[in-house]
């Protein structure tokens, strides 16, 4: 029975032979690990602050490129998990003063409890597309409204102050991850820590099925997939990744408020895989930190200008960028423009060949 | 003593009823047109919320200019342009994106979130002044309720049967149910689909908006009016049933009632949640909905 699963194990897992393929994921990872150890010599810690929000940001795209990008699952309430994390960790650690492991584990349960339920009901019903992603936005309004009404746990409109932020005591040392420096090598690890396994995870044989599913859910379950189980444990695990953000966006800035819950926000985060290049990993990553950046700086000198701009450059987005910028077909554009640029320099010769005939 | 109870209890229950036939009636005329536009096209209309929105602010910004009765200009005002408006909507977004129709869902995100925000800087955030075009309570059946209740429960209720009749006895409504069953086949038989699909669109945004200025002197008009009715009318039309009109006039009957009764128990935001979760576990057990509409292909899937 061991030896079995043990096979099955390592047959999910097993992953192919390094290849050309990988080298862009590896290059970018390499950089950004290099990027985690160089950025807090090079800015201010106020600005190291501002990143890190923003690479928070950047790990709730993650979560959300796994669930559209690699299996096609479109959502418009990816944030309520976020909120859910966030809020979990946040009364976890205020109401209950609960230590800031345990609290995160507190705010994964909470987020993975809802997406098992909703996600039980509505994908093994077979509900997709559309219906999908409207449904997960009325959970989202719905759980605005409860954020904003439950005042005795959620603190109404003000939300939850005094946050404490990480700290870990593991066999009698102490960590302290809640100066600037430290939460940025926290958070920064994390995301690359998540999107290193995430990539080996699409990567492997489980990536090769979801992409099956998402390219013909029909014909992946005629192969003898259970697609419906396959979408739900991809839910779950998307949802855990958008509450570890939640949780880590609690701790870092120390408050939380029903705008977590915002359809503003979810919309960005839409926005940032779709922009990104759905299914690239790196991408949305980029994108969520570039927008957020750009957000802060938009809204210091208009709070109104923002949303419209957002709202613009979505529709833009989806008009004229239904597969977003991708960096690796931009490469091959070049690679077309040049050749044929030196092609054109090679023509005068080319038809003097050809006149001879 | 007990005659007295009876009436008591009596006139309780049919205050109840009213309240929910108030917001069953307004709940439907969101969702008919969200239906119908869903059936036809494949096309989630997001920024239907808007709509009623729009409906909301053009009375306001009636009343402001001709007074208090201004409410029977805007009555028919209002349904006009939110007709045109989703007529330029149509135009200007969705005809680009007919071959993907997942991005229309997009599209029409972005549309709402856009409408939302420019209400916000052209009107600024603090709710528009609505008055109700007259006072007063009607005794009916027992129970005293305010005479407006009344009157938009009954224009509801009319303007709904009238989508009923088109939609059954007029040979306009038998080329929307073509469209709705199987549109190539539409098509073939000639069918102006394009043609339909854009009157139908500025139908159900008229719709919206007429549901808009009815339900606007009952709650304070801000630009997030609409949003809160859009949530509920998804589960409407995803409960009832896609493309029939039946359907969605009995899914916003089941969700109108369970919250109304809901709500006299618990907190309304508690009461939403718990018809959420309710509308979920129905959708597990019977995803057609609870009166398929006429259409093989719409199901839950979505048409592939």
């Amino acid at each position: 029975m061991f030896q079995r699963l043990k096979l099955h194990a390592g047959l999910w897992v097993s992953q192919p032979r390094p290849g050309s393929s990988d080298l862009p994921f590896a290059v970018g990872w390499a950089l950004g690990l290099l990027l985690m150890l160089m950025l807090p010599h090079c800015v201010a810690p106020y600005a190291l602050s501002t990143v890190r929000d923003a690479l928070v940001m950047g790990l709730l795209a993650l979560s959300y490129d796994l669930l559209w990008g690699k299996a096609g699952v479109l959502t418009l309430g990816h944030t309520t998990f976020l909120g859910l994390g966030a809020y979990g960790f946040a009364v976890a650690t205020v109401h209950f003063g609960l230590a800031p492991v345990s609290a995160i584990l507190i705010g994964l349960l909470c987020a993975g409890t809802v997406a098992a339920v909703v996600g039980y009901f509505l994908l093994y019903a077979g509900v997709r597309l559309h219906f999908f992603a409207i449904v997960s936005m009325a959970v989202l309004i719905i759980a605005q409204q409860l954020a904003t009404s439950w005042q005795s746990v959620t603190g109404g409109d003000t939300g939850i102050l005094g946050i404490p932020g990480l700290s870990a005591t593991f066999a009698g040392h102490s960590l302290d991850l809640s100066s600037p420096l430290g939460s940025w090598y926290a958070v920064a690890a994390v995301v690359l820590a998540t999107a290193c396994l995430t990539w080996l995870a699409c990567r492997s044989r489980y990536g090769k099925v979801l992409a099956a599913i998402a390219t013909n859910e029909w014909r992946a379950r005629a192969c003898g997939y259970h697609t419906s189980f396959h979408l739900l444990r991809l839910f779950v695990i998307s949802a855990l990744l958008a509450a570890l953000a939640g949780c880590l966006m609690a701790a870092c800035s120390g408050v939380v408020a029903p705008d977590v819950f915002s359809p503003l926000l979810a919309t960005e985060v839409i926005l940032w895989v779709a922009v990104g290049g759905r299914g690239t990993l790196g991408g949305p990553v980029i994108a969520a930190v570039a927008f957020t950046l750009l957000k802060q700086r938009i809204s210091s000198y208009s709070t109104e200008l923002w949303p419209l701009l957002l709202g613009a450059l979505f529709l833009g987005c989806v008009l004229f960028l239904p597969n977003g910028l991708r960096f690796r077909r931009g490469v091959i554009n070049l690679r077309w423009v040049w050749r044929a640029m030196t092609a054109r320099r090679a023509l005068p010769g080319a038809r003097r060949a050809g006149g001879g005939q | 003593m007990w005659l007295e109870q009876g009436r008591n209890l009596d006139w309780q229950t049919m205050t109840i009823i009213f309240n929910i036939l108030s917001y069953v009636s307004i709940l439907a005329l969101v969702a008919l047109g969200l239906a119908i536009v869903f059936g036809m096209m494949d096309i989630v209309n997001l920024a239907h919320a808007e709509w009623v929105t729009i409906g909301a602010y053009t009375l306001a910004v009636a009343q402001s200019l001709g007074g208090r009765d201004a409410f029977w200009v805007a009555l028919v005002v209002a349904p006009a342009v939110g007709a045109a408006l989703g007529w330029v909507l149509e135009c200007s977004v969705i005809r680009l994106l007919y071959k993907r129709p997942l991005d229309t869902l997009l599209a029409t995100y972005a549309v709402s979130l856009i409408l939302q925000k420019a209400l916000e800087l052209v009107f600024g955030t603090q709710p528009m002044l609505v008055y109700a075009p007259f006072n007063g309570a009607v005794t009916a059946f027992g129970a005293t309720y305010p005479a407006y209740r009344i009157f938009m429960i009954g224009v509801a209720v009319a303007v709904t049967a009238g989508c009923w009749l088109v939609f059954s006895h007029t040979g306009f409504g038998t080329q929307l149910r073509a469209v709705i069953q199987h549109p190539a086949m539409a098509e073939a038989v000639g069918i102006d689909t394009r043609h339909l699909n854009r009157m139908a669109f500025a139908a159900g945004a008229a719709l919206a908006s007429l549901a808009g200025v009815l339900v606007a002197p009952m709650v304070s008009v801000e630009s997030h009016l609409g949003v809160y009715y859009l949530g509920k009318a998804f589960f409407v039309i995803v409960l009832g049933g896609i493309g029939s009109i039946a359907g969605s006039l009995v899914g916003s009957a089941v969700i109108g009632t369970a919250e109304t009764l809901f709500s006299y128990r618990v907190d309304p935001s508690l009461a939403s949640a718990l018809v959420l979760i309710l509308s979920i576990v129905v959708i597990r057990f019977r995803p057609q909905g609870l009166i398929p509409g006429f259409s093989a292909a719409h199901q839950l899937l979505g048409k592939r």
